[in-house]
């Protein structure tokens, strides 16, 4: 009987220190909580750390599709987050977000309509703080998606965009371009010539808009090409996701799975451009010099379509496809005085 | 002409086996475990074991011990979720001294996940709404290997001190299968015996 009451007593108290769970305490100079927003199959954490007291939330649009927003949760933002509370918020089947069977349900309009969810959550949450999206790569996409739409655009006070795909064809067109062009120049002087030389070669006969395998190929020169000019990456596709084997899941859905393949050549397609006119609030767009994957013509056409009073476009001369990890200061420096304009 | 053959036989080396079947005295133990879950989980599980069936060879003093198992446990994932599992076994339990044995079981269960912090979700008329204790129900599947040590070096060893990797998969989760990598340590007990039928098998050699 003694075994018995010591088992349960060891059971009661492993239970309360294992089974604890993260409530929301009210704004802090110092937060560090979670929330979930489930729709549609997909349960999507959003952990928000930083100071929630500025009563200023930077919600993190990450890129992808199928990455995480943990790979932000670093460097980068910490600046940030000492001023402002910065929410990262998991896309459906990314990150950490889960759900049982979902895959068929991914896709653009699905995704933007989980955004307008997490943005009316975040507001509900933290009432009266002024919300502002930071949106990278695909992420650019999806926030455009979304500012474009009904009226989302009045939940917040502003949007940053770095490095954002709000026009696929376009950045194809354009990264392909870039490489030829970067590739004949590096070529002439002498540098990693073999390497060059065959991104030349096939992008001179291939037509990114012509099938999503060749954009593939491209995508991934565009990566190597940034290795090529001396833009050195911090981070590893290993801090995408906090957990290596959510990584593993996102990954095969979305390349090795027909509806994973469906919703990404669904994005081939996919341009904002001749909407942005109809996104009026403050933007300000980041962008590295050294794009291939993104090219700065995306952020120009940005530049000339937004309908914003207030529109801005940084270029940052080290950087690639992830300016807030090569040059985290200055573009720290961008977001915090783009913010305390229009807080 | 009938005993050449027999005979050419004696001038190599025979092993005949022969095999009884009795029943035999083992024992039924029970085990709690901390358990660590890659990358950053942390939990605990108990659990029992029941032998249904041994087989002993004669020669070598080893025991094969077949049980089944159930297990219960919690584990949580920092900001993420807190899990109970329950799982069904089914194992081999390989004894060769008395101060120790090895165990490999596949084990099938139930996961049920609840989410750190709260959960929103809009219903159809477009209003928030906060839901309690959400989560979700998987199934898991996976084998683990455990070590056993005796505590005492005694022949009757009644506490056992437990290493137990393990490798399982939760399904469906995001419509494909989430592998994860565990490591339990704890200890074990040996509750009591009980009759079950053993399989004795014996080599003559000549």
């Amino acid at each position: 009987m003694r075994y018995v009451h010591t088992s349960i007593s060891v059971l009661f108290l492993a239970f309360l220190f294992t089974g604890c769970k993260k409530e929301f305490t009210g704004l802090s100079s110092n937060a560090n909580e979670i929330f979930w927003v489930t729709n549609k199959g997909a349960d999507m954490p959003v952990r928000v750390m930083g100071n929630t007291s500025s009563k200023i939330i930077i919600l993190i649009i990450h890129g992808g599709p199928g990455d995480g927003s943990y790979d932000y949760a670093n460097y980068e933002t910490k600046r940030l987050r000492d001023k402002y509370g910065v929410a990262f918020w998991d896309q459906r089947n990314a990150g950490a977000a889960s759900g049982t069977n979902n895959i068929d349900k991914l896709s653009l309009p699905q995704m933007i309509n989980d955004l307008e969810l997490v943005v009316k959550v975040l507001k509900l949450r933290y009432q009266g703080a002024d919300v502002f999206l930071y949106a990278h790569s695909f992420g650019g996409l999806l926030a455009t998606g979304y500012l474009v739409k009904d009226s989302n655009q009045n939940q917040l006070n502003g949007w940053i965009e770095i490095d954002g795909a709000h026009n696929y064809p376009l950045s194809n067109t354009s990264s392909r371009k870039m490489l030829m062009d970067t590739a004949q120049s590096e070529i002439n002087k002498g540098n990693n010539i073999l390497q060059w030389q065959k991104i030349l070669s096939y992008c001179s006969s291939h037509d990114p808009l012509s099938t999503y395998e060749i954009s593939s190929q491209i995508e991934s020169y565009a990566h190597d090409a940034e290795n090529y000019m001396g833009i050195e990456r911090k981070n590893s596709i290993l801090t995408l996701a906090e957990d290596p084997s959510d990584q593993l899941v996102n990954y095969y859905n979305l390349f090795y799975t027909s509806s994973g393949n469906d919703f990404l050549q669904s994005l081939e397609s996919a341009n904002y451009s001749d909407q942005l006119y109809k996104i009026k609030i403050p933007s300000l767009l980041l962008w590295g010099q050294f794009d291939f994957t993104v090219p700065p013509d995306v952020g120009e056409d940005g530049m000339t379509n937004l309908g914003s009073a207030y529109k801005k476009l940084v270029f940052f001369p080290h950087s690639g496809h992830h300016p807030m990890e090569t040059e985290t200061d200055l573009v720290e420096d961008e977001i915090i005085a783009f913010i305390e304009t229009f807080k | 002409m009938k005993s050449v053959l027999p005979s050419i036989c004696l001038l190599f080396s025979i092993t005949l086996a022969a095999q009884d079947s009795a029943h035999i005295q083992r024992p039924v133990f029970l085990y709690g475990l901390a358990t660590y879950d890659l990358p950053k989980s942390y939990g605990f599980s108990i659990g029992t074991s029941f032998p249904f069936g041994s087989k002993i060879k004669n020669l070598t003093s080893s025991e094969k011990d077949e049980f089944v198992s159930a297990e219960f446990g919690e584990y949580r994932h920092p900001y993420g979720y807190t899990s109970i599992i329950f799982n069904a076994g089914i194992g081999i339990r390989y004894v060769r001294s008395p101060q120790h044995f090895t165990e490999l079981c596949f084990h099938q269960g139930v996961m049920r996940t609840v989410y750190d912090g709260k959960v929103y979700e809009i219903d159809q008329y477009g209003n928030i709404k906060e839901l309690r204790f959400f989560g979700r129900t998987y199934l898991t599947t996976g084998f683990s290997y455990s070590l056993n040590w005796a505590l005492h070096n005694r022949n009757q060893n009644l506490w056992f001190v437990q290493l137990k990797p393990s490798a399982w998969a939760q399904y469906p989760y995001n419509s494909f299968l989430k592998l994860h990598l565990s490591l339990q340590a704890g200890v074990s007990y040996r509750l009591k015996n009980i009759n079950v039928r053993s399989r004795s098998k014996h080599n003559y050699s000549s």
